[in-house]
């Protein structure tokens, strides 16, 4: 397939025409990636330097918009609840997933109920899971009113109304829808380890639990860094489940950057607010992917 | 693994020269109620509650008239099931101006999904395979570049997808949903295909190519021997090649 046509035509065309069934084909992939993906981003950076309102404008003043940002209090508790929301979910994500993964692992019967089960809040939107968290979290409906309902009437669990814990209620919920694919990713990864280990360890007489967290954690060091850039990458566009959970309330307690940017463009008609806030969204998840794609592609050549 | 069976089974010294063993095969059986299997299936079950009663919050309230939904707590089975508010909410609830329930935004989904999986699909496997198979230079940078916007958050590209869908005359309309679905679709898809396709031996579509040039060519020879017959023969229609 790699026939290289005539060679008469001049060197700059020849380049072009060659395997020219090849670029035909990656034209939709070259368009999106250069034009959405790349042109879009250099085009939200480039005007988030300008004081953009209602429609995009070329008039620039520095800085501005970012010292705006930062001077923000909305923005500050938005990147503080993403911190915590964001710390919290990795770990607790990855230990559960990785608990109930290594549960299913033990030749259970039943695996593939089990597995739906935990898959199947994957299925559902971040709308229907923050409404039906918010439920059940309310103190009326909720967990409050049946644990008061059954004598203890002085049990207060209402994380959705105290803004103090608040991001806490919003975690439930995100644990709840994300953790099955978390744990479907590590039965992959703990499937693909050789069976003639364990039994290595069951001879040399290794208890379970030190195997798991000596031998087969290392092991699976490639499928728990892919699993966390896929987490923490979901951290940061978190936004459909504050806006059914709690609407960024109480007041602001609530709020997300993902949330202060789309307020911002296409509510409070300040473009240029948005656009920076949604660089500083851009250099966050730069700060996670980068070391990743280093460690993962800049290593050995491509191939 | 075997041999060590027989050799410690004390019967196995009149079997080993003929069969193995008719004794006990496989793993040893585990009582099924052993500590460990019940906390494994502990720990198992308590899990699955955690992750059904949203579930059954969601079937058990829907079933609620209204008056016992605000009286009573969210876990408790309905005292008198009715289907009403499916009825309602598929057909005459009101959503913002329409009051046609879900159905009007469920054939909506129904129009975007299928157009986008469809157009993600085709576009997504030939790209793939042009990855996987055609490969030019400055394919790896253009791959990169995709993968890597597959975690740029949307929001920092959404503003200048609604001005080329609003120069483009699509904003708000059902093709440029589409349209976006599938351009955030594209990097796994192809990501899915590329690695799909270059799982696949080579062989298999050299093999493929070389047959179909066999055929190609039985076929020309074979289109060459019509004309040459019909030529030679008096049979402008070719009749002959029809009956």
């Amino acid at each position: 397939m790699t026939y290289d046509g005539p060679r008469r035509t001049p060197a700059g065309l020849n380049q072009l025409l060659r395997n020219l069934n090849a670029k035909i084909a990656s034209i939709p992939m070259i368009l999106t990636a250069v034009v959405i993906f790349l042109g879009g981003t250099l085009w939200t950076v480039f005007y988030s330097f300008t004081n953009s309102k209602l429609l995009p404008r070329l008039s620039f003043v520095g800085l501005d918009q970012y010292e705006r940002l930062w001077a923000a209090p909305r923005w500050l508790i938005s990147i503080q609840n993403l911190a915590v929301y964001g710390l919290f979910s990795l770990i607790f994500s990855l230990v559960i997933g990785f608990l109930l993964a290594a549960l299913m692992d033990q030749k259970i019967r039943f695996e593939n109920t089990f597995r739906t089960i935990f898959l199947y809040p994957f299925a559902l939107s971040f709308i229907v899971t923050g409404l039906v968290w918010q439920w059940i979290l309310n103190p009326e409906f909720g967990i409050q009113s049946v644990v008061r309902s059954l004598g203890w009437s002085s049990f207060t669990f209402d994380p959705l109304y105290n803004s103090d814990i608040v991001i806490y209620g919003i975690l439930i919920a995100a644990l709840w829808q994300g953790t099955g694919l978390v744990m479907c990713l590590m039965l992959a990864g703990l499937r693909g380890i050789d069976e003639d280990i364990w039994k290595a360890a069951r001879v040399d007489g290794i208890p379970m639990w030190k195997t798991y967290l000596f031998i087969i954690i290392p092991m699976m060091r490639a499928v728990f860094i892919t699993t966390l850039v896929i987490i923490a990458s979901g951290i940061v566009k978190v936004y459909d489940l504050v806006v059914a959970q709690t609407s960024g309330g109480p007041g602001i307690a609530s709020e997300v950057p993902a949330k202060y940017v789309y307020d911002y463009m296409f509510q409070a008609q300040n473009l240029g607010q948005g656009f920076a806030a949604s660089t500083m969204m851009l250099i966050t998840v730069a700060i996670i992917i980068v070391p990743w794609a280093y460690l993962e592609f800049g290593g050995r050549k491509r191939g | 693994m075997a041999e060590v069976v027989t050799l410690n089974n004390p019967s196995a010294k009149v079997s080993t020269a003929t069969k193995p063993v008719a004794g006990p095969r496989g793993k040893k059986p585990r009582p099924m109620l052993s500590p460990r299997n019940i906390m494994i299936y502990g720990a198992l079950i308590f899990a699955a509650v955690y992750y059904l009663l949203p579930l059954y919050v969601m079937v058990v309230t829907s079933l609620k008239g209204m008056p016992e939904i605000r009286l009573g707590n969210i876990f408790s089975p309905p005292v008198e099931i009715t289907f009403e508010p499916w009825v309602k909410a598929w057909a005459t609830a009101c959503t913002g101006l329409n009051c046609d329930g879900l159905s009007r935004g469920f054939w909506n989904s129904v129009r975007i999904t299928i157009p986008s999986t469809v157009i993600s699909i085709a576009i997504a496997s030939v790209n793939g395979y042009a990855l996987a198979n055609w490969r030019f230079k400055g394919a790896d940078l253009f791959f990169t570049i995709l993968i890597v916007g597959a975690f740029i958050p949307y929001q920092v590209m959404i503003y200048p997808i609604v001005i080329v869908l609003r120069e483009m005359g699509l904003y708000g309309s059902l093709t440029g949903l589409i349209i976006v679905h599938t351009i955030f679709g594209m990097p796994i898809l192809t990501l899915l295909f590329r690695n799909y396709f270059t799982s696949l031996p080579e062989e298999l579509f050299k093999a493929a190519r070389r047959w179909r040039r066999v055929l190609d060519d039985l076929f020309q020879d074979h289109a060459a021997d019509v004309a040459a017959d019909l030529r030679g023969r008096d049979d402008p229609a070719g009749h002959r090649y029809l009956e």
